[in-house]
Order: C-alpha cells, then sequence, then structure tokens
C-alpha cells in the first residue's frame, strides 16, 4: 500500500527566552516516526502538550522539523512545501482563522483564489461545499454572528475546498453540536470511500474507535503505541476489564472491591435495583473470589470479562 | 486575474478596522479635514498665512500617509490576530500576488485623504489653484501615494511580525512628519539627517509636488518624480522580501501561533 504520510525521527525543539534573556528549550516531538497508508484514517491520539498538533503543524507545512524528515504523498513537507500545499486541507479545530467581517461565502471565496481556483470552478464548489457543511442558508451572513458550530463547519468546508487528497484533521468535532459532530463523522467515511487519507487528532475516544483503520498513542513527542484501535485494546493496554451486573448491594461494596490488590478502577452505575459494575484490573489479577464474596454470591447475575475500550486503554497506556 | 481581485477586495473588507460608516467617515474625510484646520490654526497663530500654504500640501500629504499605513499595519496585525494569516501559509497562493492585492485598496484611500486636505486647505487657508501644473500635480500626488502605500508595507510587515500596528504607525507617521519636509523643510537639519530624509519615500515627490503646484513643467521635476519612483519600488521590494523571509521565519521557529496557544 502506498504510504502518503512519512514521518522519520522527527524531533520539534521550541526555543523560547524568560525576560531575563535565559534559553528554555521545549522538545514537543522527540524522535517521532510513523506511516499512513493511502485511504484510511489515521488517528493521532495524546494528552495535552504531547506533540499531536505539532505533527500535524509539520505536515501541513506551517512548521519545519528541527531535525528528521516527514513526507506527505512522498514530498518533502521542507524541501518540497509548495508541492505539498495545493494537494492537501488543514481544518484545524476552534474558531480561530476566519474572517469575521466576510461572510461565509466570501471566506471561501477568499481561500478558493488563494488556491488558484478559478471564478466557475470557485462558485460552485463553494455551493456544493455548503450545503454539504449545512451552512447553505447563512452562507451570506457575516462570519461574526455565526456560531461557534457554524464556525467549526465552516472550517471543515475551507478544507475541504479544494477536494484534496489528504487531510489534516486537528479536533474537527471541538465546538460542535452532538448532532453536527455526528454530521461529520458520517462524512468522514464517505471522504475515504474516494481515497482521501485523512490524519485525525481528537480527544474524544469513541470517534478515534469508530472513525479510525489506524491509531497512533504519543506522549511527550514520542509514539507509545500504534496498530489498529483492536491491536491497541488487546496489546498495549496495560489492564483487563471485568463488567458485574448484580443487585444492589451494601453501600462501601464498590469501595471494597476498589482496594483488592491489582484492581485499578472501580466504577458503579445504578440502574433501579439493578447495578453495573466495572473493574479495571492489571491482567492477571485474581479478583473473581474476593469480589463475589464482597458482592454477594446470590446478588450477582452476570459477570464477564471483555476487551477494554479504547478510553480504557488509552487511559491505561498513557499513565 | 480574478484571484488577483477576490484577494484585493477580500483581505479590505475582512482586515481593514475602519470599513464601517462611523469608521471611513472619521478616518478619511473627518481625520485629514482636522489636521489641516489644527496645522492652519496652529500656523496663523505663532507665524503667517503666506507660510500655512506653503506647509499644507504636506499636511494634506501627510493624511494620504497615515490611513495607507494604518489601513496596511493594522490589515496584517489582525489576520494573524484572528490566525488567518497561517491558513495563508498553508495554500500555494503566489505570495507575491497576494502581497500586492492587499494594497490596492488603500491606495484610493489615501488620494481621497489627500483631496480632503486639499479642500480643507482651499477652504480655510485660501490655498491658490491659479498656478497649478494639474497634469504635473497629479502625476506627483500618484507617485507619492505609491510610495506611501511602499513604506506602508514595510511597515505592515513590521507591524506583523511585533503584533503592533499602532506603536509602528505612531511612530512612523511622526518621522515622516518631520524628515520629509512636510511641514519643516528639509534643509534646516543637518546634512545626514537630510540624506536620511533623501533616502524616505514622499521626501522627493513631495518637493516635486510643491514645485508642479506652484506651476513648475514635468520637466523641472522629472529627476524628483523619478527618484520617488525607484524609492517606492525599492520599499516595495524590501517589503516583499521581508514577507517572504517572515513567513520562513516564523515557520522555523514556531512562533506564529504560539503566543495564542
Amino acid at each position: 500500500m502506498e504510504k502518503i504520510v512519512e514521518c522519520k525521527d522527527v524531533v520539534r525543539v521550541f526555543t523560547s527566552r524568560t525576560f531575563l534573556g535565559k534559553k528554555q528549550e521545549t522538545r514537543a516531538l522527540d524522535g517521532l516516526s510513523f506511516t499512513i497508508p493511502q485511504g484510511i484514517v489515521f488517528g493521532l491520539l495524546g494528552p495535552n502538550g504531547s506533540g499531536k498538533t505539532t505533527t500535524i503543524r509539520i505536515l501541513a507545512t506551517l512548521l519545519t522539523p528541527t531535525s528528521g524528515q516527514a513526507k506527505v504523498l512522498g514530498y518533502d513537507v521542507v524541501k518540497e512545501a509548495s508541492k505539498v500545499r495545493g494537494r492537501i486541507g488543514l481544518i484545524l479545530g476552534g474558531e480561530r482563522g476566519l474572517y469575521g467581517r466576510l461572510t461565509g461565502e466570501e471566506n471561501l471565496k477568499y481561500f478558493a483564489a488563494l488556491n488558484h481556483l478559478n471564478r466557475e470552478a470557485a462558485n460552485k464548489r463553494i455551493k456544493e461545499i455548503l450545503e454539504l457543511v449545512n451552512l447553505a442558508q447563512d452562507s451570506k451572513r457575516n462570519v461574526e454572528q455565526y456560531s461557534r458550530g457554524m464556525r467549526q463547519r465552516l472550517h471543515i468546508a475551507r478544507g475541504l475546498l479544494t477536494d484534496p487528497e489528504v487531510l489534516f484533521m486537528d479536533e474537527p468535532t471541538i465546538g460542535l453540536d452532538p448532532a453536527g459532530a455526528q454530521e461529520l463523522r458520517q462524512l468522514i467515511p464517505s471522504l475515504v470511500k474516494r481515497g482521501k487519507t485523512i490524519l485525525l487528532t481528537t480527544h474524544y475516544m469513541s470517534e478515534a474507535d469508530e472513525l479510525s483503520q489506524q491509531v497512533a498513542i504519543i506522549s511527550r513527542g514520542k509514539l507509545i503505541a500504534t496498530g489498529t484501535p483492536s491491536v491497541i485494546k488487546r496489546s498495549f493496554a496495560k489492564i483487563t476489564v471485568c463488567e458485574v451486573i448484580c443487585r444492589q448491594t451494601q453501600t462501601n461494596a464498590v469501595d471494597a472491591v476498589q482496594v483488592l490488590p491489582g484492581i485499578q478502577r472501580v466504577t458503579a452505575i445504578a440502574d433501579g435495583p439493578i447495578q453495573r459494575i466495572t473493574i479495571q484490573m492489571k491482567p492477571g489479577t485474581e479478583f473473581k473470589a474476593k469480589v463475589t464474596e464482597i458482592l454477594g454470591k446470590s446478588n450477582i447475575e452476570s459477570l464477564v470479562m471483555r476487551d477494554p475500550t479504547l478510553e480504557e486503554a488509552y487511559l491505561s497506556i498513557i499513565k | 486575474m480574478y484571484n488577483f481581485w477576490v484577494q484585493s477586495k477580500l483581505t479590505y473588507k475582512g482586515l481593514f478596522f475602519w470599513l464601517n460608516w462611523q469608521g471611513y467617515t472619521s478616518a478619511v474625510f473627518l481625520q485629514p479635514f482636522a489636521t489641516v484646520i489644527m496645522f492652519a490654526v496652529l500656523g496663523r497663530y505663532t507665524s503667517n498665512p503666506d507660510l500655512v500654504r506653503s506647509y499644507i500640501l504636506g499636511i494634506a500629504v501627510s493624511s494620504l500617509t497615515f490611513i495607507i499605513i494604518a489601513g496596511l499595519t493594522q490589515g496584517y496585525t489582525r489576520e494573524r490576530s484572528l490566525g488567518g494569516t497561517q491558513f495563508l501559509f498553508v495554500t500555494p497562493a503566489s505570495r507575491l500576488t497576494n502581497f500586492i492585492a492587499r494594497s490596492v485598496f488603500h491606495f484610493p484611500n489615501g488620494l481621497i485623504c489627500f483631496a480632503v486636505g486639499i479642500l480643507a486647505g482651499w477652504l480655510i487657508v485660501g490655498m491658490d489653484f491659479g498656478a497649478v501644473n494639474w497634469l504635473g500635480f497629479v502625476l506627483t500626488t500618484l507617485v507619492v501615494c505609491f510610495s506611501a502605500t511602499a513604506l506602508a508595507q514595510v511597515l505592515g510587515i513590521m507591524s506583523v511580525a511585533t503584533r503592533d500596528w499602532v506603536s509602528i504607525g505612531g511612530v512612523s507617521s511622526g518621522v515622516l512628519l518631520i524628515l520629509t519636509g512636510m511641514i519643516i523643510p528639509l534643509n534646516v537639519f543637518p546634512t545626514v539627517i537630510q540624506e536620511i530624509g533623501k533616502l524616505l519615500p514622499i521626501t522627493s515627490g513631495l518637493a516635486a509636488m510643491r514645485s508642479t503646484f506652484n506651476g513648475a513643467t514635468l520637466g523641472d521635476v522629472y529627476g524628483d518624480i523619478v527618484r520617488e519612483l525607484i524609492t517606492g519600488i525599492v520599499y516595495f521590494a524590501i517589503a516583499y522580501f521581508a514577507f517572504i523571509y517572515f513567513e520562513h521565519r516564523v515557520k522555523r521557529t514556531g512562533t506564529l501561533e504560539r503566543d495564542i496557544q
């Protein structure tokens, strides 16, 4: 499969100076390497400050790596930046980057002009894309009157404007209401079907799990796990999970389970007389006898082991 | 050409602070009028009407430079503060086209301000247009406006780099007022200061403008006009390369969006 994005030993150090002139260095990326094949959604996950946005900025030619090499569509993002720019789309989360005094349509017209679309192609594409992101009705309104969600949809429209081969999406659903976020999540697979390659960063693990064919988890600028979401859950997760369905039991039972050896986290959700208890523990922990004793054998309806969710796996990996 | 027009129109509409009724009326009409009145009254009070007539052209030119410098510098700074500059830098757009497009609509603003200043001068100090060589006068005005736009581009890059158009606009207006002969004749300064003044836009053009206002032919002021034109071209080139360098530098240092992250 053709490699669309390649990062090889990418290091990015930010340098700043204090008021007294003392040099301070922050290593945002520390030898990051990964590849993305064509036609997939690649989820890049990590806590705040882990280097996700820095990675996207480097790949989008907005930042040069301190060392290492990054390529998009086979072109070096530093030496051949101009060849990369016309073939990528960048969607950043948040409200910045739009011109508030221009209408939504004018914002897109401006970026169409910057991307060398001629008048006919620009008008046709803008009309299509405004329909796609459900902004056609509001396209003549100034963006300063848009809600946060509308601005985010306009960001998405701008990213898709040139029908790019590669899309970099940095937290694209931030600020969207549940319906808007779901619409975007429904749009992404259709883009992939048309051969687009998407690098997606998000803090919503269910989103990454639903959309990504491959996932990489980075922390402090280093890759710590990569693979399909299933592989991440099974091979990299440092926990196993047990779900217990039982009748409501004594109030301190959950606390009693929590302190058992090897148990990492216990959560309980009450649903009428029934309680669902999720127990996360170190692999190999002997727990069944003790848990049965604490909850009461006659109270337990079911006790099953399951794979951790991506969120549970992620949290266990980055700890 | 269509894309150039779109970029010209939309950078102006999207980034010029004063593009609303109150802002535009105040900055383009009232400001030059008020400036001319202030200097005219000041001049009359401290000297005599003849002296005032001699520097009223300079005051009108200062209004021309003020509006162009303010418009372009605030546009660059505003774009960066809105987070729009990064989206420009991620496109394959011709940087030269975008750079030139930004200044297109500020040029006529300068001419309007100048015309308002001249009108105020006619109304308040009774400027006499009897001897004006109109062809030469209009040509020198256009050339001065061009070089003022070039200077504004240089200052625009400085303001986007420092994220501060107010200070840069204020300092540059003061420097131009003193060193280009707008009010005080350049020849009263030491030679070194005069030479610095000659390196600035406006200086030669304003000299030519004054001469044509008093009836000099194009042949008489040819040297000053060419010098002003060349100065404008040099400043445009400096600004363009500074724009390219700015893009290169912020990508290297990662400082374009860092202040707001």
